[in-house]
């Protein structure tokens, strides 16, 4: 009766992320192809839960989420109008991505198919939590708790630096970046050298102008 | 039709209201609605199932108020308080729906009602849409995806231009903007006022002021003074009352919706405050003032819209006086030295500073009335203080809806309307006109 | 067996998020009344919540120009399949939990984050530049409480040894969360306003923004994104009161009773916040949030640690 059950949710699971990991590639728009590639880890995260790696599958549930919303915001930081909302072409050489797609899948099945698998099944007894617990804080504790305070730490310094008090100085009172030499004139940020280009072929311009 | 279950319910739930308010109109009506029981008003034109229109709106506002008009879900209606329906000049050629002409702002909320009754029974006709109901620039999809242009992006498919970069004013990085336009009815900015704007994330890279906002109507009283000997304790609870009601719309928009019923419930409705109240008023205000600062409604506004000195001597007022100016015209004329004035001012130009500055002179106004009332002190003088800035029988207080393009830039969306709020923007008119 | 297991816990979430969402609007609403000292019977009258149902629904609901349908019309119900989500893996007692899941915690975590997408979702697919950007503002700020929830949430699940939320609310036996971790209750109740971007945090629809996501909503389509919110903030009360106020525990009283009971409690407090607090600006809420409130929630996870330890 549950095999069953877990049959069916596996099924339904696979063709819910299969499908929509297709429409990513076929939408028109970047915040619904992020939602869309969201939606195909939700349901690998189910998946997961089923191969009993429960601590795994929930922890998927909302890395993915905020790493698509992370992704999502800073389209519309950088798309801020209309959002996303007026179609565009979502696809880049789209041949080479599927020749190199079809090398991964073809790939990836030869494994699947023709590998050999351990067997070494696991006690029944075993609690995934727990023993995933005890590995990350026993053996490897050093590992992970450094990497994950290294985390934290970038995470802060990002928000302080990006944070109303600027970069280089109180942000709305226009900041200027360091010299390149110690006490140096400021580095040109790229919109200024634009301008400056800017200027110069006017100049020029300006120049052959006169000249004529 | 029949009326069903859900209609009968809803013609007892409170009426959600939209005003616009026109010209020479004191936002009186507005605070009187807001105070009324089973009346709701709203933010957003899509929440409301009435529009209320109070005082005359200009012709060249009124296709903006059709589009907002069309904005509101059906079943709705118009009623028009204190000026003429303006929208025959866009519906000429449709069916003409019937007028509601309120003529006195005290039989609003009663028609309000009324209205809202009819239209849910059904013996009302929900109002046509003025405006043809099709999108402002149709769709002009070409392009491989529809994308309206070459390549991945480019073209107008929706009349909206891609945006392309702009550099953050704060850290040169390149980001979208964001153009839009708002007013003249967007609740947040004193009536009338139209700005076209450009966002990038919350943060105006500009504001481009279309239409100045509407003059406000000053209180005779203080126009009466520049003439005639007029009772002193009626122009300091004049100020008192325009001050709180100033003070109460910076709450709503804080979203401290309690606070500010409470706010105009003090500034009473007119015939308002009296002389035998006072001593009670003052009580209520102290203890509001303390409820407000528990709970940082002052420390909100530190460091957010600050004038530098010139502005804020453009300005003049309590704005200037917020930022350190020791100017009040109330200063140079005897009866008010006689009854002890002195100039009260804050020393940070930012809109805590002008929260605390609005505090402190309505706690100064309510003294000076009762003290002016047991004295029975009569004033006329060539330079009246008002509420809004300095009056004089040439010169009555100015627009300076010019000043926002310069300030508003590099402020946050909500820090800019914090700041407008706390600025008396619009001009001022004598009730009924100023010429 | 399937009735028992399957039917009766699907059932007891439904009925409660739809009550409940039923007791916030009616408590929102009597509390907003009596602040602004209107007339008390009128306040009080119980049936309010079934008028502003029946305006809600006599409206037309309005939809903007070209906006993107199906996450239009998806996002409240998913907003609302969050809670019940969030809701499932509350215990009632000791023996009816409807979904008793060994990282129980870990699922809230998820419920909290998957919130902002949806939140997102309903603003960006308006098409409408308000929503966009109450939208665009909750999300952006929104990742500054998150990393305060899961600390909170952790310094929870050390005393109970489990992240499984029927071993914490056993783990409270002795002693509630909220006196042995004195910080971690305000901590999550901050967590909380945000998640239903309420009161001093609602800046996703906010009265600046014209109510932001909300500004374009009209009718029935409002009415289903109200009943979501208001649906988490039930969710989230029965949260709170689970890992903090000791759950079902209690004497004298059947324990789901006790559970509602703290659980109204805990919205309470929320609704109260919602009436007196100004609605932050969002530069001060980043100082507040990185520099208050995280190091807050490190010293609280400390100080659980230390405990747990001793």
């Amino acid at each position: 009766m549950v095999g069953i059950w877990t049959d069916i949710t596996f099924y339904l699971c696979a063709a819910i992320a299969v499908f929509s990991g297709w429409r990513v590639f076929r939408t028109d728009s970047m915040v619904r192809a992020s939602f869309l590639l969201l939606i195909s880890f939700l349901a690998v995260g189910v998946i997961m839960l089923l191969l009993a790696a429960v601590y795994l599958g929930t922890a998927l549930f909302f890395m993915m989420a905020v790493e698509m919303m992370v992704m999502a915001l800073f389209m519309v930081m950088f798309m801020m109008n209309p959002a996303g909302l007026n179609p565009m072409n979502m696809v880049h050489q789209p041949w080479v991505a599927a020749l190199l797609g079809f090398a991964v899948f073809t790939g990836l099945s030869l494994v699947a198919v023709y590998g050999e698998f351990p067997a070494n099944p696991a006690p029944a007894d075993l609690d995934p939590v727990r023993s995933l617990g005890r590995e990350l804080l026993g053996d490897s504790m050093l590992v992970f708790e450094s990497a994950g305070i290294a985390l934290l730490a970038t995470m802060i310094g990002t928000v302080v630096l990006s944070s109303h008090r600027g970069r280089y100085g109180p942000a709305n009172e226009g900041s200027e970046p360091p010299g390149l030499d110690p006490g140096g004139p400021p580095a040109k940020s790229a919109a200024q050298k634009q301008q400056q280009r800017e200027e110069q072929k006017e100049q020029e311009e300006d120049k052959q102008d006169h000249d004529q | 039709m029949a009326v069903s279950l859900w209609q009968r319910l809803a013609a007892r739930a409170s009426v959600p209201v939209f005003v616009a308010s026109g010209k020479d109109e004191p936002d009186e009506i507005q605070d009187m609605l807001w105070q009324t029981g089973r009346i709701k008003l709203v933010f957003t034109p899509r929440h409301a199932s009435l529009l209320v229109v109070t005082g005359q709106i200009p012709v060249e506002q009124s296709q903006s108020l059709a589009i907002i008009h069309d904005q509101l879900p059906h079943p709705r209606a118009t009623l028009w308080c204190g000026g003429q329906p303006c929208f025959e000049f866009i519906a000429a050629k449709r069916a003409p729906s019937p007028q509601t002409l309120v003529a006195s702002a005290e039989d609003l909320p009663q028609r309000i009602k009324e209205t809202q009754k009819q239209l849910l029974s059904g013996k009302r006709q929900s109002e046509p849409d003025l405006n043809p109901d099709r999108p402002p620039a149709p769709w002009q999809g070409k392009g491989d995806h529809g994308q309206g242009g070459e390549g991945m992006m480019g073209g107008k498919p929706y009349g909206r231009p891609m945006a392309m970069m702009e550099a953050d004013l704060r850290d040169g990085l390149m980001l979208d903007a964001l153009e839009f336009s708002v007013g003249p009815f967007y609740h947040g900015l004193p009536a009338g006022l139209m700005a076209s704007v450009s966002l990038q994330g919350d943060v105006i890279l500009k504001w481009q002021v279309e239409s100045p906002p509407f003059p406000t109507a000053l209180p005779s009283v203080f126009v009466r003074a520049l003439h005639q000997d007029t009772p002193l304790a009626d122009l300091e609870i004049w100020r008192v009352r325009v001050h709180l009601q100033r003070l109460a719309r910076m709450m709503a928009l804080d979203g401290l919706d309690c606070a500010a019923v409470r706010t105009l419930r003090l500034a009473g409705p007119l015939p308002c405050i009296t002389q035998a109240g006072l001593g009670a008023l003052q009580k209520q205000v102290g203890s509001l003032e303390k409820h407000l600062r528990k709970r940082g409604f002052f420390a909100l506004g530190a460091g957010i819209g600050e004038l530098d000195a010139q502005q804020a001597n453009l300005m003049g007022g309590y704005v200037g006086r917020a930022c350190g100016m020791q100017e009040d015209a109330r200063s140079t004329s005897k009866p008010y030295q006689a009854l002890g004035f002195t100039v009260s001012c804050q020393d940070k130009g930012d809109v805590q500073s002008r929260r605390l500055q609005l505090f402190a002179e309505v706690h100064q106004a309510i003294a000076l009335a009762a003290k002016a009332g047991r004295e029975e002190v009569m004033l006329t003088h060539e330079e009246i203080e008002t509420p809004v800035g300095r009056l004089t029988k040439r010169q009555a207080p100015k627009d300076h809806s010019e000043m926002l393009q310069s300030l508003l830039p590099g402020m946050e969306w909500r820090e800019a309307l914090m700041t407008l709020a706390s600025l008396p923007v619009a001009g001022a008119t004598r009730e009924g006109g100023w010429q | 067996m399937i009735l028992n297991e399957l039917l009766l816990p699907i059932f007891v979430v439904l009925i409660t998020l739809i009550l409940g969402a039923g007791v916030v609007d009616y408590l929102h609403h009597a509390t907003s009344a009596l602040g602004k000292q209107m007339s008390l019977r009128r306040s009080l009258n119980p049936l309010a919540p079934l008028y502003r149902l029946g305006l809600a629904l006599s409206q037309q609901s309005v939809i903007t120009e070209h906006p993107d349908r199906l996450n239009l019309r998806l996002a409240p119900a998913l907003y609302f399949a969050l809670a019940a989500l969030g809701l499932a893996v509350v215990p009632w007692s000791a023996d009816f939990i409807p979904a008793d899941l060994v990282t129980g915690m870990v699922l809230w975590g998820a419920v909290e984050v998957l919130a902002t997408v949806v939140i997102f979702l309903c603003g960006w697919s308006a098409n409408a530049h308000l929503p966009l950007l109450g939208a665009y503002r909750y999300v952006s700020l929104g990742l500054s409480y998150m990393l305060v929830s899961m600390f909170v949430l952790i310094g929870v699940a050390l005393p109970a040894e489990s992240l499984q939320l029927s071993a914490v609310v056993e783990s409270q036996r002795e002693i509630w969360n909220v006196l042995r971790q004195p910080m971690g209750l305000p901590l999550f109740l901050i967590v909380g306003l945000g998640l239903t971007f309420w009161g001093p945090l609602d800046f996703a629809s906010s009265p600046d923004l014209d109510r932001g996501i909300s500004a374009d909503q009209s009718g029935a389509s409002r009415l289903v994104w109200q009943l979501a919110r208001y649906a988490m903030l039930v969710a989230f009360s029965f949260m709170a009161a689970t890992v903090f106020l000791g759950g079902w525990l209690g004497p004298w009283l059947p324990g789901p009773l006790w559970l509602v009971l703290k659980a109204t409690l805990v919205l309470l407090i929320l609704l109260w916040m919602g009436h007196n607090l100004p609605v932050m600006t969002p530069d001060k809420f980043i100082s507040v949030a990185w520099v208050l409130l995280l190091p807050l929630s490190f010293v609280d996870l400390i100080w659980a640690g230390a405990l747990a330890l001793w």
